[in-house]
């Protein structure tokens, strides 16, 4: 019989990384990951701080070259970064000696798309975000949420196929988080991109996710679809599937 | 960044310094009133200095633009003492100029394309640090043996130390930055060229302007170590000159010279800079 196979967008078998830190110790960030990503999947990922997540996220980001395993994205082995993935980092790396709409054209830049036109679509992203009164001003004239939210426009600007985000809304206040939530799905909802999403809230897992991955001690302990209709609302979270799922992510990232 | 008051306040503490050293030294002069060999005061008081020393200034001045030199036996004219120091210090602040550009653009330049290899880095860093040993002024006798007094000897000596200076700023710059603007930028999709053009240089403005504000001094003394050495004209040989006759208040004519240069070089710099710097938290 034929095997129809969608292809996948991150394929990762049996991943291992180990960091050598300065004093000669080591430490095994990932222990034999194994996981498959399909296209237009939005996954979690899941876990208590210092247990791999943004390791995880590198290794297909392509910022760490040493990994043992065999990890692919879109079928080619990854090596190096690229543009198919766009990476918003859990460190503040929105360039400060660029004005914020300059920050968010970047990465339009490098791909050489003319000043005017990538300004502008660099202001339609900052109006995304909220951020539609500072496209002139430095980031040091930024607060901390505004500043993730900077990073935030300017992986959405440049329209990677897959995103890889490192805890984009940890720095937000809740409001704004919930919006961003928003905005992000209804982008994904419209794009079809393939999201990996790292964060430590399982609510935000849930709202978000089309699956959850839940890595603890650099394994992947649990991997867990979220068969919940979208768009999740407070009330779908609170009903038995949704309470339901939400305890057991908590049993898994080591609470109840 | 300070406030209007507190500015204020400081001008004019700098003010009051300047005013109390000034009477300070005209007292001086009067107590100490030992005079040196050729009956020059060892401590010129002010109005020695003024119609004295810078009015002597016109022995230096070669009779040109037709104001008339001492040589041939006329009186000296502030006109030519104020032609002399000024020629003079054209000379020497050319000399300063061009070694701080070639030193600035040799010492950045070197040092990025080092640092671009970590091999180069590796393989470098013992000689970077015996180069940051190296007193400055040890060198003298090498330049001087290479270039004898000629002009473009003093110009390399102030590209060498400013050079020196520079390299190990622009090093040390490039490796304080942090690691996830090059992430983020090979993310981008950026290559090692566009890296270096977006990310590198101006990441390394501020330290570099740390480091190019302390080679300005620096120049300023080694042109000056270099002059002394026996060059043909500049400031440094009217020093040589009142040297061989004591002539302190004529040597610390050109002493105030260069401590001005020196000060206004490095506020002129400092002020058109910091508009490189101004995304820059500390703009100092
Ligand atoms: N460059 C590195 N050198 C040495 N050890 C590292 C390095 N990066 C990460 N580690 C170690 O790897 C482990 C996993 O780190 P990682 O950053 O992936 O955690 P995380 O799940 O993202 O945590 P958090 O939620 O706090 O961001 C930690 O024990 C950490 O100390
Ligand atoms: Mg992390």
């Amino acid at each position: 019989m034929l095997m129809v196979e969608t292809q996948s967008a991150v394929s990762i078998d049996r991943l291992s990384v180990v960091f050598e830190r300065d004093d000669g110790t080591r430490v095994q960030a990932l222990r034999d990951v194994s996981l498959d990503i399909g296209e237009g999947e939005f996954v979690c990922v899941l876990g208590r701080s210092g247990h791999g997540k943004t390791t995880l996220l590198n290794v297909v980001a392509g910022l760490i070259p040493s990994y043992s395993g065999d990890v692919r994205v879109l079928g080619k082995p990854v090596k190096a970064p690229g543009v198919d993935r766009g990476v918003i980092f859990q460190k503040d790396a929105v360039f400060p000696w660029m004005r914020v709409e300059d920050n968010v054209a970047f990465g339009l830049r490098v791909s050489g798309m003319p000043k005017p036109e990538r300004l502008r679509v660099a202001r339609e992203h900052l109006d995304l975000v909220g951020l539609r009164n500072v496209p002139r001003a430095w980031p040091r004239e930024l607060s901390g949420g505004m500043r993730a939210r900077v990073a935030v426009a300017g992986v959405f600007a440049s329209d990677p196929p897959i995103l890889l985000a490192d805890e984009p809304f940890g720095a937000l206040d809740y409001v704004t988080r919930r919006q961003l939530q928003d905005v992000l799905l209804s982008l994904w909802e419209r794009t079809g991109k393939t999201i990996m999403f790292v964060t430590h809230d399982v609510d935000e897992a849930l709202r978000l996710a089309t699956r959850v991955i839940v890595v603890s001690n650099g394994s992947v302990v649990e991997d867990q679809a979220v068969d919940l209709p979208m768009p999740r609302s407070d009330d779908a979270l609170a009903t038995p599937r949704g309470l339901e799922l939400r305890h057991l992510l908590l049993h898994h990232i080591g609470l109840e | 960044m300070a406030s209007r008051r507190e500015r204020l306040v400081s001008v004019a503490s700098g003010i009051g310094v300047f005013v109390a050293l000034v009477l300070l030294w005209e007292l001086l002069s009067r107590i100490v009133t030992a005079t040196g060999s050729y009956d020059e005061p060892l401590v010129p008081g002010w109005g020695y200095l003024w119609s004295n020393s810078l009015l002597r200034m016109a022995d230096y001045w070669d009779g040109s633009l037709g104001i008339p030199s001492t040589v041939e036996g006329d009186p000296p004219t502030y006109a030519a003492a104020i032609l002399a120091l000024g020629k003079a210090s054209l000379i020497t602040f050319q000399r300063v100029l061009i070694g701080l550009v070639a030193g600035v653009v040799v010492g950045v330049g070197l040092g990025v394309l080092v640092s671009m290899s970590s091999l180069a880095r590796r393989l470098l860093a013992p000689s970077v640090h015996i180069l940051r040993m190296t007193p400055f002024l040890a060198m003298i006798p090498l330049f001087n043996l290479w270039f004898g007094a000629a002009t473009i000897g003093i110009i390399l000596f102030v590209a060498y130390g400013v050079g020196v200076i520079m390299f190990i700023g622009a090093i040390n710059a490039v490796g304080n930055v942090p690691r996830v603007y090059f992430d983020r930028a090979a993310t981008a999709g950026a290559g090692l060229a566009t890296r270096y053009r977006l990310i590198v240089m101006p990441a390394i403005v501020p330290e570099l302007r740390a480091s190019l504000l302390l080679s300005i001094g620096l120049a300023w003394s080694l042109v000056v170590a270099g002059e002394l050495l026996g060059a043909q004209e500049g400031l440094g040989v009217i020093v040589i000159y009142a040297l061989q006759f004591a002539y302190t208040g004529r040597v610390m004519i050109i002493a105030f010279l260069f401590i001005l240069y020196a000060g206004i070089s490095f506020a002129l710099v400092e002020a058109v800079s910091r508009w490189f710097i101004r995304w820059h938290h500390q703009t100092t």
